[in-house]
């Protein structure tokens, strides 16, 4: 069970890159790899913070705006000095690891016996259940603390996601969607693509900052190699869920994403279980990725030729 | 529906096998225009293998007879079944039946054109079919002019301007134009006229000619700058055409032929023929409004005021030639410019392009024929024809490909004779 | 409305591939004029919309559009008064938004965006209305991405979305080039109704003679990023496919009319 909880938390947080994700490389088709390093500039940054006493609110919201300030970086690299897309994102990528050093100081930072966003959560829980250590859930005994934080990062992410959702049916969600298909359109409909394109990398990468953030109070440290292979994991949960709700709207597109996300989590907290190495995770995830960009389109060439179909 | 054609030496022999119904009536038309086109003005129908006949294949049969009868030709239905006997006399054409046709059934058939008409000593072309007609009357010289007397590329003096009659004996081309007045130096531009009937291009730019048709009581007149002028009667016509496709004659070999055929140095030759393609060109702008003191004629600011064909254009089309060719001295004030590639040569001349339309066969009559091709169609194009000799790129000299070729001897005055 | 001053554009400046696409252009075009531009390939037509535009910014030259000097204004911007049509029925929509999406981005043009609900009933409502006056049947299928729509519907409501606020000026760069000859008439038909109604000021570029004779009042044809003939008022009038033909025709042979051609041609002028 603890497994299962694990995996959801985990799954919801990351959700969380997924969503900053789905922005960057699906609403906007900008192939953004500063997320490799804004998630841990939002995790150093909260750590930094939690440590030097702030409150986990504010700690967490300066890590996004710290994520934010770096998706503009690759924003602005890419439309002001017309940087490609890929290197601009390597750029700020870079910086951000020696930029991460610098903020905490040294390569690991502990989280011990410091507030987190899951207490206000937990001392509610704790009220409810008349001051027990652990829940009873479905006949497990949960610790209160896995199921507060549990609660905390559903929440964070529904809100999250709800508000993505309506902001990409107002007006200026409407363009910045069409901008990331149509720059062209965009701009012959008075919208400044660029400006659009920091804005949404700015967001998107403050989703993952808060990700990182998150993720550094759930598991008690920050270390500046946690980013390392983010990206593709993101972007193999958006595959999952595009693979299960289709890309039509954008709300499905969110609840794709979310959903996709932790069935990753779950299939990796199997394989763990199954005993896969996990220094070999990454791998298998590379795998993942390759085979869910390349296979569609090779079994569809594979059906043609043997249902005898045109040759394109 | 299956067309074989046999050329025998007075008719040509088309058969036709199968449906003659509106699916076929035009490329039936289209096969029957271009052997007249080719000269062959004596047509027959082979109907024996006709299945079928409707009333557009009729139609297309009359079109034929109409079109065949417009150059002094025939057209008639042989060998036909009684059905079509049948429906022709239903319909009320069995005039275009020929019911002689036990006659014409007997013939070898002779492939090759018929014999050569040219006379003993006459001029001859490889490739080509020359025919040479004297028209009767007395061969002395035409007395020829020029009139005007503008010196190229310099102020035009309006003053200096005279008024040319163009009547139906007269043969001329030049620079000019109908209007009056200050009216005059926007509008100047080549013209030339034939069998009082006129052809200029108006040099404001538009780029399509006018034409003055005289009729009546009524003389076309033009204010020219200069103009080159003959009056009466042409002494021959050289007709030609070629012996197997592909060949033409330039206007150079043209024009040797009516040196050759007058035996004059100087010569006036109206051309009309089916053209092979023209070089030449045309004035932009009126030369009328060229300044006292600029320097029109040096590239690239003569492009402002000439236009060139930039290739050999209007293939396919009929020209109307006007020409002026000398090998002699010329006397005081008549000016010819040299032929690039033959500087003994002196020659003048402007052509006016007009839809194509089939010649009469033989000694044709050069007035009345200009006459009915202005009573048919507009000129589409006027040009004064040059010579690119240019090595490589050169255009060479404008060519026709079948046609009439009217000459005259004729002896330049320093006169302007107006 | 548009007043265009000695506008220059140079192409890939001092190297062999330099184009002088634009080299001095003046026009004015009055309010509510429908002008159409043609010429020959390269003749700097669609680079001459596309400046107007703001795709690039020009080398010297003034651009005046409603009395703002737009000269340095980024595209953007000028699509507060420019609505425009492209060639590529895919390049003026975004194919995987529904109709509704893309005609109500348009009911913003050139307008601040906020955080209002993109597309309330009422606005809904109203696309639908519109749309059925293009009596394509378009106004039951609202919710379809735009991308499943052929390329004659794509330009309909493109130009549907580039007039659907009133443009200063409207831009039409061969927009029914790409489009089978059916569609491409239906297009036209469309376009000619819409300026003629809106009484829009409108520039088009096309190739097709035939559209240059029938929609325009005005018709500007450009060779060598120059304008070579304007035919307005009374000689518009007048004008027949057969005039364009053969004023193209003579562009081409003025070309040809080099140094060579003069030095063999004149003396047969003396």
């Amino acid at each position: 069970m603890t497994l299962v909880i694990g995996a959801f938390t985990i799954g919801f947080i990351l959700s969380l890159l997924a969503l900053g994700m789905l922005i960057s490389f699906r609403i906007q088709r900008y192939c953004d790899i500063t997320v490799d390093g804004s998630i841990t500039l939002g995790a150093s940054t909260a750590a930094v913070l939690l440590v030097h006493g702030w409150s986990p609110w504010a700690a967490t919201l300066v890590a996004c705006l710290a994520g934010s300030a770096a998706g503009a970086v690759t924003g602005l690299l890419h439309t002001k000095f017309r940087i490609q897309e890929l290197l601009s994102g390597i750029l700020t990528m870079t910086a951000l690891y020696s930029i991460n050093l610098r903020v905490m100081g040294r390569s690991n930072v502990p989280l011990l016996d410091v507030p987190t966003l899951a207490d206000g959560p937990e001392k509610l829980l704790r009220k409810l259940a008349g001051g027990a250590e652990a829940l009873n859930v479905a006949g497990w005994a949960v610790p209160t603390r896995d199921l507060a934080m549990l609660l905390t990062v559903f929440v964070a992410v529904a809100a999250v996601a709800i508000a993505l959702r309506f902001f990409l049916l107002t007006h200026l969600g409407t363009i910045i969607r069409a901008a990331g298909e149509n720059a062209q359109m965009a701009r012959a409909q008075g919208a400044d693509d660029k400006r659009m394109l920091v804005f949404g990398l700015a967001v998107s990468n403050a989703l993952v900052a808060l990700a990182g953030a998150m993720l550094a109070q759930y598991q008690g440290f920050a270390d500046v190699q946690m980013g390392i292979g983010m990206m593709v994991w993101g972007l193999a949960s958006i595959i999952i869920g595009e693979a299960l709700t289709g890309k039509c709207s954008p709300g499905m597109a969110i609840v794709g994403a979310i959903m996709g996300t932790i069935l990753f989590r779950l299939l990796i907290a199997i394989a763990l279980r199954w005993g896969l190495d996990p220094n070999d995770l990454k791998l298998v995830t590379a795998a993942f990725v390759f085979a869910a960009l390349v296979l569609p389109s090779w079994f569809g060439r594979l059906g043609r030729r043997i249902f005898g179909g045109r040759h394109a | 529906m299956k067309l074989t054609t046999t050329a025998y030496p007075d008719r040509l022999e088309i058969k036709a096998e199968g449906r003659l119904d509106a699916a076929w009536a035009e490329h039936f038309l289209e096969a029957t225009r271009r052997a007249v086109r080719e000269g062959h003005h004596q047509l027959r129908l082979d109907a024996s293998g006709l299945e079928y006949l409707s009333s557009a294949g009729i139609r297309s049969l009359l079109q034929t007879h109409r079109e065949a009868a417009a150059v002094q030709g025939s057209f008639k239905i042989i060998r036909a079944a009684d059905f079509i006997v049948q429906t022709l006399r239903m319909s009320g054409f069995d005039s275009l039946l020929a019911l002689d046709e036990g006659a014409v059934a007997t013939d070898n058939p002779a492939p090759k054109a018929p014999a050569k008409h040219a006379k003993a000593g006459g001029w001859t072309a490889p490739g080509m079919d020359v025919e040479i007609h004297p028209l009767g009357g007395a061969s002395a010289p035409l007395r020829a002019a020029n009139l005007g007397r503008w010196q190229t590329w310099s102020r035009v003096n309006l003053a200096a301007c005279r008024e040319l009659e163009l009547g139906a004996e007269r043969t001329a081309l030049g620079i000019g134009t109908p209007g009056q007045g200050d009216d005059l130096a926007a509008h100047l531009g080549d013209f030339l006229s034939v069998g009082g009937c006129t052809a200029y291009l108006p040099g404001d730019g538009s780029e399509a000619p006018d034409y003055l048709v005289g009729t009546g009581q009524f003389v076309p007149k033009l204010r020219v700058a200069d103009a080159l002028h003959a009056t009466g009667p042409f002494s021959h016509v050289v007709r030609f055409q070629p012996d197997d496709s592909g060949s033409a004659l330039n206007i150079e070999q043209l024009l040797d032929a009516a040196f050759a055929t007058t035996g004059a140095r100087s010569v006036a030759a109206v051309i009309l023929a089916e053209i092979d393609g023209l070089v030449g060109m045309a004035w932009a702008k009126s030369p009328g409004l060229i300044a006292a003191d600029s320097k029109p004629a040096e590239f690239p600011a003569v492009r402002e005021w000439l236009s060139f064909s930039g290739e050999r254009v209007h293939g396919g089309d009929l020209a109307l030639v006007v020409a002026f060719a000398t090998t002699e001295a010329l006397p005081q004030g008549v000016s010819i410019p040299a032929l690039p590639s033959r500087k003994d040569w002196r020659v003048h001349a402007h052509a006016a392009v007009f839809p194509f339309r089939p010649l009469p066969n033989g000694p044709i009559e050069m007035a009345p024929t200009v006459q009915q091709l202005f009573a048919g169609a507009a000129p589409q194009a006027l040009l004064h024809l040059v010579e690119d000799d240019r090595p490589a790129l050169g255009l060479g000299h404008s060519a026709f490909i079948r046609g009439a070729c009217w000459c005259a001897p004729i002896q330049f005055t320093s006169e302007e004779l107006s | 409305m548009l007043k265009i001053r000695s506008l220059t554009k140079t192409f890939f400046p001092g190297t062999p591939n330099e184009v002088r696409a634009l080299r001095g252009i003046d026009l004015d075009l009055a309010d509510g004029c429908f002008a159409a531009i043609i010429g020959t390939n390269g003749s700097g037509k669609s680079t001459l919309l596309n400046a107007v535009a703001g795709t690039f910014l020009p080398d010297t030259g003034t651009l005046e559009l409603d009395g703002h000097t737009i000269t340095d204004w980024p595209e953007h911007r000028r699509a507060t008064l420019v609505g425009r049509v492209f060639q590529n029925p895919f390049a003026g929509t975004a194919a995987e938004m529904s109709i509704a999406e893309n005609i109500v981005l348009a009911t913003r043009r050139g307008q601040p965006r906020g955080l209002g609900f993109a597309l309330s009933h009422k606005t809904r409502d109203e696309i639908a209305d519109r749309i059925r006056s293009l009596k394509m049947g378009l106004e039951d299928r609202l919710e379809n991405p735009i991308g499943t729509l052929s390329g004659g519907q794509r330009q309909a409501l493109t130009l549907l979305m580039a007039t659907w606020l009133r443009p200063k000026l409207l831009l039409l760069d061969e927009h029914t080039a790409a489009l089978d000859p059916k569609s491409a008439a239906q297009v036209a038909v469309l376009t000619k109704e819409i300026v003629t109604r809106e009484k829009l000021t409108a520039l088009m570029v096309t190739h097709s003679m035939q559209q240059a004779v029938q929609l325009p009042d005005r018709i500007i044809m450009m060779h060598h990023g120059n304008i070579v003939e304007d035919y307005s008022g009374e000689r518009r009038a007048r004008v027949r496919t057969d005039d364009l033909m053969h004023a193209f025709d003579r562009v081409r042979r003025r070309d040809l009319f080099d140094s060579t051609v003069a030095e063999t041609v004149l003396p047969q002028y003396a």
